[in-house]
């Protein structure tokens, strides 16, 4: 059984669905994201879990135990807050002890643990200061010694690492992972960086507008994206607006207005005149100077619009013939060029045909 | 060079004016404390005499002796009071209770020194100590309310949140975060209900009747009947008493004095 | 009890909305009722009793008449309202006092205005010290406060000397400086003083330097500059902090009878004769509705102007 079962859960604020009728099962020592924009109510269904919200229907059950009508203090769910909401007037080894107190641990426990947490997340030593006097980093590491001395079933986490620098961000990521690896408590994650998610999640919920819209690992989500909405949040994405024309054995043909025929992968269900989008990620296209001629591959002449040099990569938006756009991501790896095209070369844009991921209307 | 331009000569005058204004009356009282004449007039010399005399005047100290038991208890209750007013003006969305906190405050003090007149003799209570503690903490309620309301607001929401999740019941959380963070303003608004009470003079006046007398109303019939310096000297001492709990609450509040 | 506390107080600081009604009410009462019910009993109820007390008799020996007669019928008269219309004297002290509500605003306005400005562009570590001086004074005795005019006005003083010796070189009779209208003016624009600054202040501070800096740089001289920029967008301080001297300084009886002489006896000191020397407190209670209406109306105009307005 799952750990954590959301069952139907809605949550409205007058006419505004918050969380429209989400379900999803959560297994014991996942590290699960809550993924989306702000206003997907990833947030809202975070905070009902910790039981600081209640759902207007539907049922949260941890361990087959419905939590409503339990208020966060008799929860066995603990919380590090965004702003990591330490107690300033308190000192680290104090904030840390604190939920010990309150579940009445004998004092001589409370050392004994407090010293084991700040330990696990490497601030041993840092127990007699006070919260203004550390770096935001340090903070951080305090609120989740704090959430997981009292050894919770679930550890929820609200954008925990948005207030840090894109360094300290990378190695607090990592940091994260080992840490639910050696604890092994349930984590929830939520975050609107999808770069994130990725990176430390064994499962995503993608959630726009209350929906989860969908449910997988990382690299499901990122190859096989269920929606146009999923396709394009995570990564960049080409999206190509088509109509099957033909059915071809273990292929079709896709008519893409403005840019022609192209050739994709078979879905299931697959009917000739059915409408939708292919997806498809930048870094599966080749550019090349010449046409080449592999009919496993599409291939479409067009000139370099644009390009943005990144360093490791240059993205290049080349427009075809027949006036669509398309996103190319080429790593500048060949010794001695930096790059290899520049803006108005004609080029032949060409990949795979199951290289892009079909979606319907 | 910008900064001149914003600050012109001009303006420099008229402050410093202002704050002339402001001052040499009270240097004045404060200086002729000491002056050895029964006039305030022109200095004649240094004396403690007034001082002296002062602390001789019977009714002078059992009205100061007054002053100070009403502050003690009208500031204890009405921060009691008040603390829990401003938790609830912060917490719920009342209607009525801001009113009534925030009406004495604004209205003349008069009509709340006279409305209490007659509630008082009307349920045949006598006029005296109790019913200038009574009417004082009616408006104090409302300045200890308006500084706690401002100090939790400034104060995180999300600490409590953290503390229930840690475990504590609303109870414990309210005794061991939001308390401690709060006292200051809590302590802030004490001092200054008991500056007030001390200070006050309309409403005390009304409620006092005939035989009770404050520090204030003692300085009024000096003042009608016949003028020494002796005024000075209790006005002097009081002056000194002010700043000096002043001082004491802005050290504990500094942003809690500026939002009154 | 404390068990009882804690299961009651459980919901106290419980934000959940669907909480049983029941118990969520249960804890706001405990927290607000206490002072709810203070202000009820000594502040709202007094109000009222006030207010009914002006349609009553006055007693014979001063106070109020019972409020049934002797024949057990309801005694409520309408008279006491009707003098007070109809003998012209209290409605043109009661003007008196509005003009000298006004004039101390109008005076205290012009004085806090240049000395908050000053304040709000000062280098922000002086800022608290120099508001701290300001509100200094404030905090001693209000009394003091007055009676230190009373030196400086007086006969004897070195001011009033001064200005006889001015008005003497001028062939002026001498004048008296205290007792007057304009002694007490004086004296209400001094303790009202800081009500004014520090509302003009506060608003002040968060003007943003670089409004008059772009202002100058297209063009404007400095007093274009105070009277199209920085005037219009203080008007919410100055309404505030005219709010916050007019009020009071109508309501106030201590300075008119201490500074001021016979002909400049405001409401606030009638309605002191009314309660505690002449004792017709129906009269009283009505000169107090008279003034709470002009209080409550001038409230009421200052929230409407200080109302936030499209694109403010």
């Amino acid at each position: 059984m799952a750990l954590l079962e959301i069952r139907n859960v809605s949550r409205r604020f007058g006419d505004f669905a918050a969380v429209d009728d989400i379900s999803l099962s959560i297994e014991a020592g996942e590290f699960f994201t809550l993924l989306g924009p702000s206003g997907c109510g990833k947030t809202t269904l975070l905070r009902m879990i910790a039981g600081f919200d209640l759902p207007d229907a539907g049922q949260i059950l941890l361990d087959g135990v419905d939590l409503v009508g339990s208020p966060p203090e008799h929860r066995p769910v603990c919380t590090v807050f965004q702003n990591y909401a330490l107690f300033p007037h308190m000192t680290v080894s104090a904030n840390i002890a604190f939920p010990l107190k309150m579940a009445k641990v004998p004092s001589e426990q409370i050392r004994a643990r407090v010293d084991e947490a700040l330990e696990d997340v490497r601030l041993t030593g840092f127990a007699a200061r006070f919260p203004h006097e550390l770096s935001g980093g340090q903070r951080q590491r305090v609120a989740v010694a704090r959430a997981l001395v009292s050894r919770p079933k679930l550890l929820l986490l609200d954008e925990p690492l948005s207030a840090l620098d894109a360094k300290l961000r990378e190695q607090m990521q990592i940091e994260l992972i080992n840490l639910q690896k050696e604890v092994d408590i349930t984590f929830v994650y939520v975050t609107h960086d999808q770069g994130e998610a990725l990176a430390l999640s064994h499962r995503i919920a993608v959630m726009n507008r209350g929906n989860v819209e969908q449910l997988d690992e990382p690299s499901r989500i990122y190859s096989y994206p269920r929606t146009r909405f999923v396709a394009d949040f995570i990564g960049t994405c080409n999206l190509l607006d088509g109509a099957i024309a033909s059915i071809d054995g273990a292929s079709m043909q896709l008519d893409v207005p403005g840019l022609g025929l192209v050739k994709s992968a078979l879905p299931a269900d697959a009917v000739v005149g059915r409408k939708g989008t292919l997806t498809l990620r930048p870094e599966k296209i080749h550019i090349s100077a010449e046409i080449g001629t592999d009919t496993a591959e599409n291939h479409f002449k067009g000139f370099v619009k644009e390009l943005l040099y990144l360093g490791d990569v240059t993205v290049y938006i080349v427009q075809t013939e027949g006036g669509t756009t398309i996103e190319a991501l080429l790593a500048n790896s060949a010794a001695g060029r930096a790059k290899f095209f520049e803006v108005g070369d004609m080029v032949d844009i060409a990949w795979q045909f199951d290289a892009g991921h079909f979606l319907y209307e | 060079m910008t900064n001149v331009i914003r600050r012109p000569l001009g303006l420099w005058l008229v402050a410093l004016a202002v704050y002339a204004f402001l001052y040499v009356p009270l240097v004045i009282v404060v200086v002729y404390s000491f002056n050895d004449s029964q006039l305030n007039a022109e200095w004649v010399g240094f004396t403690l005499d007034w001082y002296r005399k002062l602390f001789h005047n019977e009714e002078m100290l059992q009205a100061a002796g007054n002053s100070l038991m009403i502050a003690l208890v009208a500031s204890a209750v009405s921060t009691t009071l008040g603390t829990m007013a401003g938790f609830a003006m912060h917490r719920y969305r009342l209607k009525l209770l801001p009113l009534l906190v925030l009406t004495p405050i604004a209205i003349p003090e008069i009509l709340v020194g006279v409305s209490l007149l007659i509630f008082f003799v009307m349920l045949n209570i006598t006029l005296g100590l109790v019913s200038i503690a009574l009417a004082h903490i009616a408006f104090c309620i409302g300045f200890v309310a308006i500084v706690v309301r401002s100090r939790l607001s400034g104060m995180d929401e999300s600490l409590t949140e953290a503390a229930r999740d840690c475990g504590a019941t609303p109870m414990q959380a309210f005794r061991l975060v939001t308390l401690p963070l709060i006292m200051p303003g809590v302590v802030a608004g004490a001092l200054m209900a008991f500056t007030l009470s001390i200070d006050d003079f309309v409403i005390t006046f009304f409620t006092a009747g005939a035989n009770a007398s404050t520090l204030p109303l003692q300085i009024y019939s000096m003042i009608k009947i016949a003028v020494t310096p002796e005024v000075n000297a209790v006005s002097t001492l009081l002056m000194g008493l002010t700043l000096l709990l002043i001082i004491i609450a802005s050290k504990l509040a500094p942003n809690a004095i500026r939002s009154s | 009890m404390n068990k009882v506390a804690n299961e009651v107080a459980n919901v106290v600081a419980n934000k959940l909305p669907n909480t049983a009604a029941q118990r969520g009410r249960l804890a706001r009462w405990l927290i607000s009722g206490p002072p709810l019910f203070y202000l009820l009993l000594f502040f709202a109820i007094p109000s009222l009793i006030m207010v009914f007390a002006s349609v009553r008799y006055a007693g014979d020996y001063g106070g109020l008449a019972p409020v049934f007669d002797e024949a057990g019928k309801l005694d409520l008269t309408l008279e006491n309202f009707q003098r007070f219309t109809s003998d012209f004297i209290y409605t043109a002290i009661f003007l008196k006092s509005l003009m000298y509500a006004v004039i101390t605003t109008c005076c205290c306005l012009l004085m806090a205005y240049p000395l908050a400005l000053l304040i709000a562009r000062s280098p922000k570590k002086y800022r608290d010290l120099l508001i701290l001086l300001v509100i200094l004074p404030f905090w001693s005795n209000f009394l003091i406060r007055v009676y230190a005019w009373m030196i400086i006005l007086g006969p004897q003083s070195g001011l009033t000397q001064a200005v006889n010796y001015v008005l003497g070189l001028a062939g002026i009779e001498p004048v008296r400086l205290l007792f007057t209208g304009f002694a007490v003016i004086v004296g209400l624009v001094y303790v009202h003083l800081p009500f004014m600054v520090l509302p003009l202040y506060a608003n002040l501070e968060k003007h943003d330097p670089a409004l008059v800096d772009a202002a100058q740089d297209l063009g404007a001289s400095a007093w274009q500059r105070f009277w199209r920029i920085t005037f219009p967008l203080s008007l919410p301080g100055v309404y505030a902090g005219a709010a916050l001297v007019f009020i009071p300084a109508l309501g106030i009886f201590a300075v008119s009878d201490i500074l001021g002489g016979t002909g400049s006896d405001m409401i606030g000191n009638v309605i002191k004769q009314q309660f505690l020397e002449t004792r017709d407190w129906p009269f009283g209670s009505v000169l107090s509705i008279v003034l709470t209406v002009a209080a409550l109306i001038a409230a009421g105009i200052a929230v409407l102007v200080a109302r936030p307005r499209r694109g403010a």
